[in-house]
């Protein structure tokens, strides 16, 4: 019990990569509103009268639910997957792969050096080496807790000093002296520590005791991989076709179709 | 001279309106402002039945600094806030999401008198009121606006505006007469800044003046290269007022809370003398958006401190919306429950 907007008016950005991640185009699916939405003063009765306007068409459909059109409005985005290829407990080194998981039939959005390798090195990542859709690398446990990410801080490498108190292979649970100027406050420091999963041991004006488990720590490196290094690729993933959109500018700018019929023409342009 | 286009959005969908939200709005203006339409595009918020907007972003648009666009609430229509959160008026709500986010580069534009509120569930995913991904070369003015978040968990990981540059980023953020502020009181949250700079080389700058921070963590975090330059802001219950790099300007600003005027959260009561009268007429400095306060009242030397300049009788507003919140966690979860259908 839906309706479905979808963009007429079409646009193109000078900047090729803005128009491609950026741009509403003709025939993306823009908007859902639910059943009936298109009988109030929405849509020829608005100011702007969506109709008339020629910025959008819609398409209702009562047999689909607001929810099920949800992830048709969504950007095409990357989707990075991770396998961990070998491990070293007893140093606390990992061996990973990270690929796209949303490359495109072509492989046209296939993970590039670009894409993350600024992130992963900030995270103290080293003997990074690319194929075609994935980069493989070695994760440090006692890197990534020294590392510029970790402490979200340019100058870490410069200004804090840190001493490996213990480390257990088994539990993989390490504990970390971190020394720190003045400038910081201890709270601040400590506030870093928590977010990245580390808990609290002891601490002074200018030092800190904090144990880490490698998990948390592989956990908390894959979200922020998440959150910084992944972007959208195509602002909406999915739109009707030129002819469709033609067909229902030729029928008023509204048609109703049935569940059936609005999968026939819903194109993925990641497939 | 460019041509200023409004349209009216507004989540009820009242009289007149031309869209029933910001996403659709950009989805529908979205283009080139600085060629043919030579448009200055303007969004102006109205909030006719109650209904809070949700999340939106930029992305795609080509701007110039006459050629901008403005999401504002009129402060002569009945839809803006007072400077206190207020669930009548416009406001835009999401949970565990950024609210707004801009992910291109060369975007000039301008936020008046809009309520964001983030509210948060321990997802451990840093979340912005305004998120920028891209400040390169962008020209950005929030006026008059709260970013408010009940940030107060484990996990909860909020920032008021977050700014990521890239290398050689050279934007420039103006922000003024906003208050920034956790809700509660609990300072639980894992994190919350009330503006986070950070990315690669960036070197943006970011002016931050008569502010309230409440509630915070962090008042400023700052990496990289980015300048803050900070005065007149009224620092309360804010454990860092600033990390990262030293800030490039710190002028009359205060860690002391001031006295509130009863039944407000971030007004100052005529009694005060830390906030009242102890800042700096910046009505001369580089960055100043406007001379007056956060509701519109006309600042007078000294200025005040904070987002609020103190006039007799100046805040009128009912206590409906703001009730709640100086009632604790029970009655703001009740207010937030309206705002969210009654499920929260």
């Amino acid at each position: 019990m839906a309706e479905i907007l979808i963009k007429l008016a079409d646009y193109i950005h000078p900047d090729p990569v803005k128009d491609r991640r950026g741009v509403h185009k003709r025939g993306d699916i823009v908007a859902k509103r639910p059943d009936g939405w298109s009988t109030n003063p929405h849509w020829a009765q608005s100011q702007m009268c969506y109709a008339k306007s020629g910025k959008f068409i819609l398409v209702k459909c009562p047999e689909i639910t607001e929810e099920e059109i949800q992830t048709w409005t969504d950007s095409w985005k990357d989707d990075f997957g991770y396998t961990i290829v070998s491990h070293n407990a007893a140093q606390g080194l990992y061996m990973i792969r990270v690929f796209e998981q949303n490359t495109g039939a072509a492989g046209q959005n296939n993970l590039t050096q670009a894409k993350v390798e600024a992130f992963l090195t900030k995270w103290g990542c080293t003997e990074l080496t690319f194929t075609t859709n994935s980069c493989q690398f070695t994760f440090s446990l006692w890197n990534a807790v020294r590392s510029v990410s970790f402490w979200e801080y340019p100058l870490v490498g410069l200004e804090f000093a840190f001493t490996l108190i213990s480390y257990n292979s088994t539990t993989g649970v390490g504990r970390i002296l971190v020394a720190f100027p003045v400038t910081f406050k201890v709270e601040d420091v400590i506030r870093r520590i928590g977010i990245k999963g580390g808990t609290l041991i002891d601490a002074t004006a200018t030092t800190v005791i904090f144990e880490i488990e490698r998990s948390d720590l592989l956990t908390r490196f894959r979200a922020d991989i998440k959150e910084a290094a992944e972007q959208t690729y195509l602002r909406h993933r999915y739109q009707v076709s030129a002819a469709d959109v033609d067909a229902i500018v030729a029928a008023g700018g509204i048609l109703t179709l049935t569940k059936v019929q609005v999968l026939a023409k819903l194109k993925d342009k990641m497939a | 001279m460019a041509t200023t286009v409004t349209h009216i959005v507004d989540p009820d969908g009242g009289a007149g309106h031309d869209y029933d939200s910001l996403s659709l709005w950009e989805a529908g203006e979205q283009g080139d402002l600085t060629g043919v339409r030579d448009e200055i595009a303007v969004a102006k918020c109205q909030c006719t039945g109650g209904t809070a907007d949700g999340d939106f972003g930029f992305a795609g648009w080509d701007t110039s600094p006459s050629q901008y666009i403005k999401v504002w609430t009129d402060p002569a229509e009945s839809y803006r806030h007072a400077g206190e959160y207020n669930a009548t008026k416009f406001r835009i709500i999401g949970t565990n999401i950024d609210l707004v986010s801009v992910s291109q580069n060369s975007l000039n534009l301008k936020f008046d008198g809009i309520q964001f509120v983030s509210t948060m569930s321990g997802s451990w995913s840093p979340k912005a009121g305004i998120k920028f991904t891209a400040v390169n070369s962008c020209a950005v003015d929030i006026s008059n606006c709260l970013l408010l978040s009940d940030a107060d968990s484990s996990g909860d990981y909020y920032y008021g505006i977050s700014l990521q540059g890239s290398s050689g980023s050279v934007g420039i953020i103006k922000i003024q007469n906003c208050v920034i502020a956790v809700t509660v009181a609990g300072d639980s949250a894992s994190a919350a800044v009330g503006v986070k700079a950070f990315g690669s080389s960036s070197a943006s700058s970011i002016y931050l003046y008569n502010c309230t921070l409440k509630h915070l963590t962090t008042g400023v975090e700052t990496a990289d290269s980015d300048a803050v330059y900070m005065r007149n802001c009224g620092l309360s219950n804010v454990d860092v007022k600033s990390s990262g790099n030293a800030l490039a300007a710190d002028q009359t600003n205060s860690e002391t809370t001031p006295t509130w005027l009863s039944g407000t959260l971030y007004h100052l009561d005529s009694t005060d003398t830390t906030w009242q009268d102890q800042g700096t007429d910046l009505s001369v400095i580089t960055g100043i958006i406007e001379s007056k306060d956060i509701d519109g009242q006309v600042r007078s030397a000294p200025w005040d401190i904070g987002a609020d300049e103190y006039v007799a009788g100046g805040f009128t507003e009912g206590v409906d919306g703001i009730g709640p919140l100086l009632a604790g966690a029970a009655s703001r979860f009740a207010m937030l429950n309206r705002d969210l259908g009654g499920d929260f």
